[in-house]
Order: structure tokens, then sequence, then C-alpha cells
């Protein structure tokens, strides 16, 4: 933890199959599961990020990459001509573009980042999904969802009843 | 038209992102595999809590798995946004008023009994009936009651129309039950009475409290603060029984207070000993904080003359304030010199706007040298003056430095870094005022001289643009007309013409004007 001050002390993140990311310490603690690590001093090495592939590691660094708040003299003068609305803005269209996966990586993302605890991930990968409930049949949520009605049909029918409300 | 074809797209989009790549059929293809249910339960749970009430609901009705998290769904916030209410048979605010809102309440009713017959556990209930005049004091009752304040409850939420029919009782016997009241972390009640009693629970972990236009005297409000030892904010808004405000010593947690436009107020008393920060807008009364040793952040809006109040009063009530911020909405008054000090004040705020329009005020902006005298360890001092707040007849600099010579610096102000004016004019007063501060402030390390009423004023200000043509700044601001446009050139010419040939070498100084899309006539 001696070096944390000069800013730019690097870590090794390791995917299961076998790849290896370096990354700044900064970047990587966008996790604060990762946080958690370096701060009780278990990264000092590479740290094994278990149940993540590479590909996925990879987004996922990236996303922290863009997310990291920058800092020091740099953005200092960046903030002299760029209003911070206009950086939240550029970082909106960034993660608009970022997300435009398919089903399957997204549903990675969500659970990288719930593993990785990154909260604006987390919320950015849900709100994607919660964007195809919202204003769908419920055929097309399935669709959306890939998942089956596992509803014997009078159960289905109670529980329809019940939310009557919800579909007029 | 558009909108309709950018929503196509979008659920076009989404219709490809989430078909996989093998539906189309092909014998390569893999059976489809439902990775959504192979979502962690509380993944699924939390995606499903981030949904509206209506859409969770729907979405209860698509598989188990999503019947399961909706069973636990406890942040109930119902309003017409929420049931999906709006756009379908409401249009506008005036229609909700009109229209019948009995459907409002049959939904609200439904979910609540299903709530209630399930034994589903309500941690947060956000009631926004706010579009129903005339509510059935019987279904608020039975609805708090019955279903939601019980144990577990942490958030409190009732807005109320402010136009009730019949103003509605909050039933203070919901607080009785201990340990439902000592659930409760967050309170907040619109347009309803609320006359706590001794019979009243111990609230002991309500840590925020907001009553908002609720009727409540000052014995109603003792009962409830004496109840609830943990707050640490309160905030109270036009509340318009109370006279006498007091916050009794045994609210060792309250960090935060804020009391504003309650009409009738005569005298505030706080005896909290942790207070660090106070708002108060509304007409001047008696402040009295009896230990003010941690008040560090002051907030003040006033009618009028609050300038010379703040500076008359605050040093006693508040001797410690480190961030003070002072928006007087009418000042006619001048601050006079006076021995007090604000000796930990280190950012200063001060907005002078004019509450009715066509009248400019009479005020000496000269005058708020006695602010800046009587703070040794200001950093920061950031002045904002309204758009036509001061008089035309002041404007119009000349090479007469009669009443500058008034104010030729008697003191320094040494620990002065930053100086920043929104709504620069060109006032002549307002100059010699920023020629003062040049002169008295050896360590000034940045002046800025806005000419447009700044971020604060103006939401959809404040993109600064640096102009590609010339090197200065430019800021789009929609909102200013073409006088003030007309304004802003002449207060930067005098920026330019009288002070800027004043400023030290070392200090940072920027002159902020209207970004050139604003200033082209042709753009209206």
């Amino acid at each position: 933890m001696a070096t944390r001050e000069a800013g730019k002390k690097m870590i090794m993140l390791k995917s299961p199959d076998g790849m290896e990311f370096e990354v700044e310490e900064a970047v990587a603690m966008e996790s604060q599961t990762i946080r958690k690590m370096i701060e009780d001093d278990c990264a000092d090495t590479a740290i094994l990020i278990p149940n993540i592939n590479s590909k996925i590691l990879s987004r996922v660094i990236e996303y922290c990459n863009k997310h990291v708040p920058t800092t020091g003299a740099t953005g200092a003068a960046a903030s002299d001509t760029v209003a911070p609305a206009a950086l939240a803005e550029d970082l909106k269209i960034w993660d608009a573009e970022f997300i435009k996966v398919n089903r399957a990586t997204r549903f990675n993302l969500i659970q990288a980042a719930s593993y990785l605890n990154i909260k604006g991930l987390l919320d950015l990968t849900s709100q994607t999904t919660i964007d195809t409930i919202s204003d769908n049949s419920l055929e097309e949520i399935r669709s959306f969802l890939s998942t089956k009605n596992d509803y014997l049909p009078e159960e289905e029918q109670t529980i329809r009843r019940e939310n009557q409300w919800a579909f007029q | 038209m558009g909108i309709h074809a950018a929503a196509c797209t979008t659920k076009q989009w989404l219709r490809e992102l989430f078909t996989p790549p093998c539906a189309h059929g092909g014998s390569a293809c893999r059976r489809r595999e439902p990775v959504f249910d192979k979502l962690p339960v509380d993944i699924i749970h939390h995606i499903h809590s981030l949904l509206p009430v209506r859409d969770a609901a729907r979405a209860a009705c698509v598989c188990r798995g999503f019947l399961r998290s909706w069973r636990c769904y406890t942040n109930l916030t119902l309003s017409v946004e929420t049931l999906g209410l709006t756009g379908k048979k409401y249009k506008d605010d005036a229609d909700i008023f009109l229209m019948d809102a009995k459907i409002l309440i049959n939904v609200v009713d439904k979910i609540l009994r299903n709530h209630s017959r399930h034994g589903m556990e309500i941690s947060r209930l956000d009631l926004e009936l706010y579009p129903c005049k005339n509510i059935d004091a019987s279904y608020l009752d039975r609805w708090l009651q019955i279903t939601a304040v019980r144990p577990g409850i942490k958030e409190l939420k009732l807005v109320l129309c402010r136009s009730m029919k019949k103003e509605y009782i909050f039933p203070c016997s919901v607080l009785s039950n201990e340990a439902a009241a000592s659930s409760v972390r967050s309170l907040e009640l619109h347009a309803c009475a609320f006359h706590p009693t001794t019979t009243l629970g111990w609230l002991s972990r309500l840590e925020t409290l907001c009553l908002y236009r609720v009727n409540i005297t000052d014995e109603g409000l003792g009962h409830l603060l004496s109840k609830s030892f943990s707050l640490g904010q309160i905030d109270i808004i036009n509340c318009s029984k109370i006279i006498c405000l007091k916050i009794p010593c045994t609210l060792q947690k309250l960090n935060v207070l804020k009391v504003s436009w309650c009409g009738r107020l005569q005298a505030v008393e706080i005896n909290a000993p942790n207070l660090s920060t106070l708002h108060f807008i509304g007409a001047l009364v008696e402040i009295s904080v009896a230990d003010p040793s941690q008040l560090q952040d002051v907030h003040l809006i006033g009618p009028s003359h609050l300038l010379s109040y703040a500076r008359a009063k605050l040093s006693y009530t508040a001797p410690n304030v480190k961030s003070l911020s002072l928006i007087s909405l009418w000042e006619n008054v001048d601050i006079p010199m006076m021995p007090s000090k604000f000796p930990y004040l280190t950012k200063l705020t001060i907005d002078i706007l004019r509450s009715l329009q066509g009248c400019f005020i009479r005020f000496d902006v000269l005058s708020l040298v006695s602010f800046l005298d009587a703070s040794p360890a200001l950093d920061s001092f950031t002045l904002h003056v309204g758009q036509d707040t001061l008089r035309p007849d002041d404007s119009v600099v000349g090479g007469d430095n009669a009443n500058y010579e008034r104010w030729q610096p008697q003191c320094r102000h040494d620990h002065l870094r930053q100086v920043t004016i929104t709504g620069f004019c060109s006032s002549k007063k307002l100059a010699q005022f920023v020629i003062y501060l040049l002169e008295s402030s050896p360590r000034l390390d940045c002046l800025t001289l806005d000419t447009t009423p700044g971020p604060r004023y103006s939401t959809k200000c404040g993109i600064t643009r640096k102009h590609t043509s010339s090197k200065k700044m430019g800021i789009c601001c929609p909102m200013m007309t073409e006088s003030n446009i007309a304004e802003a050139q002449r207060a930067v010419e005098v920026a330019n013409t009288y002070i800027a040939g004043r400023v030290p070498s070392g200090v940072g100084f920027q002159v902020l004007e209207p970004c050139s899309e604003c200033n082209n006539p042709k753009r209206r």
C-alpha cells in the first residue's frame, strides 16, 4: 500500500481461462470487491477472478477504465473546458454503445458486475434488462429473457387475476 | 412520427439483441438456453426490485422466478406514474383533478390488500395521492393501519392533495404500536393534519422527518420530537400552525435543520447540541442557538433586509460558521460596518435578487465590504447579481473616482483566493467593488466575472464552450433576453476597459460571456 499515492500502481487480474490483464490500481478499484482485496493487502501478486471468463473480464475492465474518475492535474485542466454536465452526457452515450451486446454477454456482465460489486455497471446492465420488460406483452418478455412459462394454467389464471390492474 | 420511428427501431434492436443467433433455424443451432433463469436469485430480485410497481406486477405473471421476487417486492411507490395511469386517462394535472380519482384509489387498494393477504412486508411505502381531491379517510386509515405501518416499515411517505375536500388527519395510533414506531427511519407527510400526543410510540430509529403543508401545532411537534431522539435531519416546509419552533436538546444526533416558508413562525429555538447545517427560508424571525459550536453551514433566503440581518445577528447565532450562503430577495438597506466578526468563515456566497418585476433595488453593492471585513479567514467569495436588479442610472462607467475614494482598502483580505461574480453587469459600483477586491486581496488566485446568470440560475445554461476563433469562453444561455445580452456585452466592455488592466499578473482572470450562439440575433 506504500505506493498508493504514486497513483500508477499496477494490478494483475487473472481470468479462470488463464488470461492476465494488467490494469491500473485505480481502475481495478472501481470494483468494490477488488478494492477490499487490495485494502486487505491480498493483492500482492495476481488476483484470480473466478467465474468470469477473459472475454467478459476484458469488457468489465473497459467499462472501469472509462468510468474511473479523472483526478489530479489532468482532471482539473479538463474541467476548465468541459463542464461536468457535458462529461456526464459523454459517459451516457458511451454507456449506451457499450451495452449493445448480445443477451448472453449482457447476463454475464450482470453476473460479473454483481460479483465484482461495480454499482454503475450493475445499474447499467440491470436497467437495460428492465427496459426490455417495461411495456411489453408477457410473451415478448419471455422471449426477450428466453425464459419459459412455468406456471400451471390455473396458477397462471390466479396470478393474472390478482394483478389484473397492471394489464389495464 | 419521429418518436414512433425511434421507438420502433429500439424495439427491433432489442428483439435482435434478445433473439439468439440460432432462432432462425440452422442445423448447428443449439437449443435455446434460458440464460436469465441461470442468474443467481438475488440478482433476479435486484432487477425485479428496480421495476416500477406496474411492471413488477406484470413481470410476476411471466414465470415463478419473478413471482418469488414480487412476493418480496417491499418498496412500494404508488403514484399515477408508477401505476401507469398517466397518458391514458389523465393528460395533465388539470384533467387529473377533474376526473374521478377512483381508479387510482382502487388500484392502490388492490395492491395493498394483495400485499396484506400474502403477508408481504412493506419496507417503504410512498403513497403519492396528490391527484385525488376526495379520498374517504377510512381508505387511508385502513391502508396505513392494517397494511403499511407494521413492524418492518422503514420509510413512509404520504402525499395528499393540497385542496382535499376534507383535511385528512394522520392516524397517530399507527405510530403508537411500539414495534412499528421503532422501525420507521424516515417519515414524510404532505398536506394533512398530524396531532401527535403522549401516546406516540418511541420513534427510536427515525432519522429523517419532513413535514410539508402539515397542520401541526407547536405542542404536537413537541410530542413528536420528544419521541424521536435519533433524528439527523428535520425539514419543515409551509407548516403555518407553527408559531415557535423548539428543537429540544434531546436531539443529540440532529445535524441538519431546514425550515422554509412557515408563514406564522415567530421564533426558532435550537437546543440540539450538534447541529451543523441550518437552512432558513422566509420572513426573518428570531433564531436562537443554545450551543452553536458545531454550526458550520448556514443558508438563508429572505424576502427583505436579509443581508443586514445576517451581518448583525449571525456572528452571535453562528459564530463558528464556515460556509455561509445568503440569498436576498429584496435588499433596500445598505449593510453597516460593524465590529463583530466571522472568524472561521471560509466560503461566502451572496445572491442579490429582486422579487418584483420592473423595480430596481436601492442597495449599495459596496456595502458588501462589511462582510469581507468581518471575515479574516475568507477563502472563496461568490456574488450573484440577478438580471435587471441594479438601477440603470447606476450603470455607465466613467473616469469619476469620487465614490471609489471612500473604498480605498482599509483592511486586507489576506486569505481570499477565489472571487466569482455571476450576473456581472455594467454597474459602476460593482466595477468599483471588483477593483477594491483586487487591490485589497494580495493572495488572490482567480477572479471570474461571469456576465451570464450562471449555472445556478439557468438549468439549461452552463455548458461552457471554448471558442475556436478567440480564446474567450462562451456560455450557452438560452434564457437570456436580447436586452440581457446587450447588457452582458456592455459588462464585458467594462471588465476589459476598467478591470483587466488592474489585475496583477499572477491572478487568473476570466470574463465569461454568452456564447456566440446566444449573441447572434439571427438565432431568435
